[in-house]
């Protein structure tokens, strides 16, 4: 076996330009891979994260069947909900918690109405949960009670402007009210639901109004890079049944098949590509084999056996493969970091389509796992592809072999 | 329905005067209170004309509506147009029930969905008829002056919504009859300085010392030809409604009002 | 000339399997190109298919100022002149009318404002609440007084299959209307929101609510020969057409300014999906690339043992030249016609196996794919790789055609 390996070098440095060659067949074709895996890994991450940081924040707790039917008297009472501050301070990957209180209401201006989604914040610790500042357009974030923020679609249709006053009607569990609030801020998330019809109120308004104290959301926000999907499963075994767990996904089903959906797309097209790649390998070690007969011939005749030959001949493909390999995942890699620092420029389209908050520059992922998967198709199809020359080799007679031209 | 339009018609039909003649230098607060001070003080029962008017059609509607003193509750029976005859609308304090010949049973309202449109017609009165003015708005007296065709003196009272005051104007402006406080116009602006809304009350009737207004039109200045019309045909101050006007029961069966 | 061309005819002929090799090399690369093509052109308008008819069509029209005031959106008081303008419109396919209303869905205590969607069932493709029923049955044509709703309403006002659910509006124009239909079918859409808020009924009974037997808020189109974002120009035709047809009165809309969050994704899945053929182009260069240049390389010697024998360059080049040519035009003749053939067969309807088919399924979207070529793509890879290998014969023919003989004849490669 130890022949075999430094034969096959030797091979291979010999005929440098071959080489050459079909490991640039092989490192485009990984760098392909890799790039494209971050790059669709990068964008739903995008398309997730705008979710996440102006909206959901990483995790949510709501008590059970709340998210079905939102019902006012199906909420954390005070009591439940100290309980529950005091268990999340005990996991060190939880950033901050903040309380919701959400309801229906009617918004109403001078010149129209509409029914809205009324969500009470607690102004400080809502600013650590979610980074909805970042997209004010026009006045500020709620600070106090008697103040509204708006969604610029929903601020332009009733025809609301900064420092006017609306009028909220919300339903309670046993009564409605009406207040007036003043318009401090007009707000663009670019998601439609926040945009069009939610009225960002303070915590205590909506307390008020609806007659419910406690809250109906308690919002989580995880430190960076903390994996919420697991932490999502740990910390709902350890509150149980009395409370729902929810991440991004399940309070957005959607989103999650659209994210799945974007995988298995790039499936087909990585196997095409792959095929492709393989081929170009699979004919390029043809093509060497074909040519060096002649002296196959010889060292078939010099006493090695037709079985290590073809084992050579796949070891001179896994060996060029692997090399090829390498390149391209390193450049593949170093392009994703590239993207994931600096993005993709997507301004042409936020242009296009002013109206929407089209995140101004999409993001790449780079992680190994890519990598991994590239390797796995690379050294698949290493082997693959030898198995005809290799095959075609181990029955060579050294006779015939040696006289070919 | 929307509470206001409901307001609207309870109040309209109380609307009248509380203190006896000549009171000189009233201060505006004094005055919001003797306009208003009518809407705590009788129950109403009568039957009003509702037409409503848009620039491509225009609807007719005739109730009959009973309201208690304190406005606590109060119902509504549709008597015309025949396509919604027989439906009602019961109040008692926040809660809304409605029924109508086709739906078989009383329906919960929430008191914010569909808001203003329920009635079948968008509201053209609003909020200054919700319960008690002062509540809601600071007064200041503007001024008096001379009406030129009645000769009598008009005062003319701003109102200012207070803070947190569930009201979408700017202010309103009143011309109230310096003699009996009977609301005789009212401007209804936004918070831009522009008037957006008018309503002007006439054909006034003397009923047990009330001075009461049994027509009034608000128009949409938004619009052209948006305007709404409220007249009262027949009404009665002061007299006793049974408890049973104001159950479920009655809403679904006439029959059953006592 | 035609010396060239015999000789490198007869050439190929003797090694045939080296010949074969080369064709193969190219077959393979422009086969791969257009199945690629293919499919992402399949998966594109796949998606471009579901969204449309799942909301929005290709072209709607409204009465005009539609969304203006506030909740109610303004009827079309009486939609027979609209549907004789668009029947008389060539490029509509199919078409539904329909009857939107805020309302109020009741039982008992518990009241729930929703949405009232009007619709005639079977108006084909535009009907994806059908693929949401998860208990009883979807609308049906002649059905009367029954309403198809979502599973979280019924749950919230506590409604099973064969209860009667109230339902009352209130519109400007129209006074109240109540409606008491029974319940056949619930519903799972994939979002929470259209579950607590959707509720369908049979277009005719939804008239019932506004007293109006030709009233309709909108006027939904799918056209023929639009099956993708590349059409858009087609559809902004017709539309325009229409709107020139309907005059002020109407507004007719087209998918991409009712739903511009879709249009936007469309926008950014071009140009990636682009970037991704760039890719394939170029590895499938490289491999076209590798081959003739092997090939050619490889025939050093015997290139120098002719050149020994006292034949010009050119015409060594010449002949090198037309031996690439020869096998590149076979291989990507046949990589064509085979690719061709492939995506027209692609082009009658397949699944793919596994979860993205599931996936789709449960979203309730066709999951059926159908590949299909533009000329433009169809031309452009055999053409392309064509001249690669052109180029790819070039340079090492052309090294070796200035070799001295000696030099040649010892080249090892």
């Amino acid at each position: 076996m130890h022949l075999l390996v430094r034969l096959a070098v030797r091979n291979l440095v010999r005929n440098r330009r071959q080489t050459a060659l079909m490991g640039a067949i092989v490192a485009f074709g990984t760098w392909a891979m890799v790039a494209s895996w971050g790059l669709t890994d990068g964008s739903t991450a995008s398309m997730v994260n705008a979710q996440t940081s102006l909206d959901t924040s990483d995790l949510q707790l709501h008590r059970p069947g709340y998210l079905d039917d939102p019902d006012l008297a199906n909420v954390f009472s005070r009591a439940q909900l100290a309980q529950l501050k005091a268990t999340l301070r005990g996991y060190k990957v939880v950033d901050a918690v903040a309380l919701r209180l959400v309801s229906e209401g009617l918004l109403q201006s001078a010149y129209g109405s509409q029914g809205v989604s009324v969500r009470g914040v607690e102004p400080d610790l809502e600013a650590r949960v979610t980074q909805l500042g970042q997209r004010v357009v026009a006045g500020r974030l709620v600070s106090q009670p008697g103040e509204v923020v708006l969604g610029q679609t929903l601020a332009k249709k009733l025809d609301v402007r900064l420092g006017e006053r609306v009028v909220l009607n919300v339903q309670g569990v046993k009564r409605t009210r009406s207040e007036g609030l003043r318009l401090v801020g007009v707000v663009h998330a670019g998601l439609a639901l926040l945009d069009q019809a939610t009225a960002f109120v303070h915590l205590d308004d909506v307390r008020q109004l609806t007659g419910v104290e406690g809250a109906s959301d308690v919002v989580i926000a995880l430190n960076p890079g903390a994996n919420a999907q697991r932490f999502r499963q740990t910390l709902q075994r350890a509150l149980g049944d009395g409370v729902e767990v929810s991440s991004v996904f399940e309070l957005h089903p959607l989103i999650s098949a659209m994210v799945r959906i974007g995988r298995f797309e790039m499936l087909p097209m990585m196997l095409l590509l792959a095929a492709l790649a393989g081929f170009g390998v699979a004919n390029t070690v043809t093509f060497s084999v074909l040519k060096r007969l002649r002296e196959f011939g010889v060292v078939l005749a010099l006493g090695l056996r037709p079985k290590q030959l073809a084992r050579l001949i796949t070891l001179e493909t896994v060996f060029v493969s692997l090399a090829g390999f390498l390149v391209g995942a390193l450049l593949g890699y170093g392009l994703n970091v590239y993207l994931e620092r600096v993005g993709i420029n997507m301004g042409f389209y936020s242009g296009t389509f002013p109206d929407l908050g089209i995140p101004q520059v999409i993001h790449a992922k780079a992680t190994w796992v890519h990598s991994l998967y590239a390797l796995i198709v690379v050294i698949v199809t290493a082997v693959v592809a030898s198995r005809y020359p290799a095959r075609r080799v181990s029955n060579l007679e050294p006779t015939e072999a040696m006289r070919y031209v | 329905m929307s509470k206001k339009l409901w307001l609207t018609l309870v109040l309209l039909g109380s609307l009248a005067t509380g203190w006896p003649a000549s009171a000189q230098q009233r201060d505006a607060s004094e005055l919001l209170q003797c306009a208003q001070a009518n809407w705590n003080a009788l129950s109403f029962v009568g039957v009003i004309t509702i037409k409503v008017f848009r620039p491509d059609f225009s609807n007719a509607f005739r109730l009959k509506v009973w309201t208690t003193a304190d406005n606590a509750q109060a119902m509504i029976r549709v008597l015309a147009p025949a396509s919604e005859a027989g439906s009602a609308y019961v109040r008692n304090n926040d809660e809304l029930w409605f029924y109508a010949p086709g739906v078989g049973q009383p329906v919960a309202l929430p008191g914010s969905s569909l808001g203003a449109a329920f009635f079948g017609s968008d509201v053209a009165v609003e909020d200054l008829y919700r319960g008690t003015l002062d509540v809601r708005y600071d007064a200041k007296l503007l001024g008096t002056r001379t009406d030129g065709v009645t000769g009598q003196s008009v005062n003319r009272l701003q109102l200012v919504p207070k803070q947190g005051a569930d009201v979408v104007y700017g202010k309103l402006e009143l011309d109230l009859d310096a003699e009996s406080c009977a609301v005789q116009h009212i401007d209804f602006y936004d918070q831009r300085q522009t008037v957006i809304r008018e309503a002007t009350f006439s054909d006034f009737v003397e009923v047990k010392g009330l001075v009461f207004a049994t027509r009034s039109v608000v128009s949409d200045l938004t619009q052209q030809g948006k305007f709404t019309e409220e007249v009262v045909e027949s009404f009665e101050l002061g007299t006793a409604i049974p408890e049973q006007r104001f159950t479920l029961a009655c809403l679904a069966d006439e029959a059953r009002c006592g | 000339m035609w010396l060239t061309f015999r000789l490198a005819w007869r050439h190929l002929m003797r090694s045939r399997r080296r010949s074969l090799l080369t064709v193969l090399a190219v077959l393979f690369p422009v086969l791969m190109l257009d199945l690629m093509w293919g499919l992402s052109g399949a998966m594109r308008r796949n998606l471009f298919e579901n969204i449309t008819t799942l909301e929005t069509g290709h072209v709607q029209i409204h009465e005009a100022g539609y969304c203006k005031q506030g909740n109610t959106p303004s009827l079309i008081r009486d939609v027979r002149p609209v549907l004789e303008a668009v029947s008389r419109e060539s490029a509509v396919r199919s078409f539904g009318v329909r009857l939107e209303l805020p309302a109020l869905a009741a039982h008992g205590d518990r009241s729930q404002g929703v949405i009232v969607r009007g619709v005639e069932p079977g108006q084909q493709g535009l009907d994806t609440v059908a693929r949401w029923v998860r208990e009883g049955r979807a609308l049906r044509a002649l059905d009367h007084k029954v309403v198809v709703a979502g599973a979280a309403l019924l749950k919230k006002l506590d409604l099973a299959l064969g209860d009667p659910l109230i339902l009352i509006t209130s519109h400007p124009q129209a006074g109240t209307g109540v409606l008491l239909p029974t319940v056949v079918g619930k519903i799972l859409p994939p979002s929470r929101e259209l579950s607590r808020f959707v509720v369908q009924v049979p277009l005719n009974d939804a008239r019932t609510l506004v007293k109006n037997s030709q009233a309709a808020t909108s006027v939904v189109l799918l056209l023929s020969g639009v099956s993708g974002v590349e059409d858009q120009k087609r559809i902004d035709t017709v539309a325009q057409r229409l709107q020139a047809a309907l005059g002020k009165g109407y507004d007719v809309e087209t998918w991409d300014k009712l739903s511009p969050e879709t249009a936007a994704m469309f926008n950014i899945m071009g140009p990636l999906y682009a970037a991704f053929g760039m890719v394939f182009f170029v590895l499938a260069g490289l491999v076209v690339l590798n081959t003739l240049y092997l090939s050619v390389v490889e025939r050093t010697r015997e290139l120098g043992v002719v050149l020994a024998l006292g034949s010009s360059r050119r015409l060594v080049l010449g002949w090198i030249e037309t031996e690439a040519a020869l096998l590149a035009a076979l291989g990507c003749a046949l990589g064509s016609a085979l690719g061709v053939l492939i995506v027209r067969w692609g082009g009658r309807g397949f699944h793919l196996p596994g979860l993205y088919d599931e996936l789709l399924n449960t979203l309730g979207m066709n999951a059926t794919l159908y590949t299909r070529m533009s000329l433009g793509e169809a031309l452009f890879s055999p053409v392309a790789m064509f001249l690669v290998a052109l180029v790819a014969a070039y340079y090492p023919g052309w090294r070796a055609a200035r070799l001295e003989p000696v030099e040649a004849m010892r080249f090892w490669g």
